[in-house]
């Protein structure tokens, strides 16, 4: 695969990524203080920045 | 102590709809006006029309590229504080986000991020901007 294809898919991913958290924080912003789907919420934005970690990790050397 | 975003006015300029509100949401909880473009040429349209405090660009966007947009927006008013941000692109890893700052952004963020990063990185610009007697 080409590094400009790799590097328009980390584009890509990065952007979908940035997406999930700014839901996440969408539904941090609905729900009380301390309530489950809040803690739920807060997790996802940490898996996803684990993911975007994974996919810099990943690509960039290739790019 | 104020919060420096407080009362600034922000443009938005970002080709995703989603990440557009998200932008816009987060200055708008620091009480920041804020306008949103969803391409360098409307977002140029409002920063000749309403001569914001901070311009925050998506440096990849349809219609007029992110890099155009944030060189003419600094040709035309240089003291402005603009805020590079970026998921990557066409380019090596980070070269865009270089690029912004070779060509006048006075920050730069990687997407994703935190609304609270956001917000975090546009405070530090006007508290370095203040301290140096600008803005």
């Amino acid at each position: 695969m080409a590094a400009s294809e790799l590097a328009g898919i980390r584009h890509e991913l990065n952007n979908r990524l940035a997406r999930i958290i700014a839901l996440a924080e969408a539904v941090m912003d609905l729900v009380p203080s301390g309530d489950r789907a809040g803690a739920a919420a807060d997790a996802l934005i940490m898996q996803t920045e684990e993911t975007a970690e994974f996919v810099r990790r990943a690509l960039d050397p290739c790019s | 102590m104020a919060d420096p975003l407080a009362g600034r006015t922000v443009l938005v300029i970002e080709d995703d709809p989603l990440l557009l509100e998200a932008m816009a949401r987060a200055f708008l909880k620091s009480n920041a006006k804020v306008l949103v473009a969803t391409n360098g040429a409307e977002g140029l349209e409002r920063f000749n029309g309403a001569s914001p405090d901070l311009v925050v660009t998506d440096i990849i966007m349809p219609e007029r590229e992110g890099i155009e947009t944030l060189m003419s927006i600094k040709a035309a008013r240089p003291a402005v504080q603009v805020l590079a941000v970026s998921g990557g692109g066409h380019t090596p890893a980070g070269k865009f986000l270089e690029l912004a700052s070779a060509v006048g952004a006075d920050a730069v963020l990687a997407k994703p991020f935190r609304a609270q990063e956001l917000t975090d990185a546009a405070r530090a610009l006007f508290m370095k901007a203040d301290a140096d007697g600008g803005v």
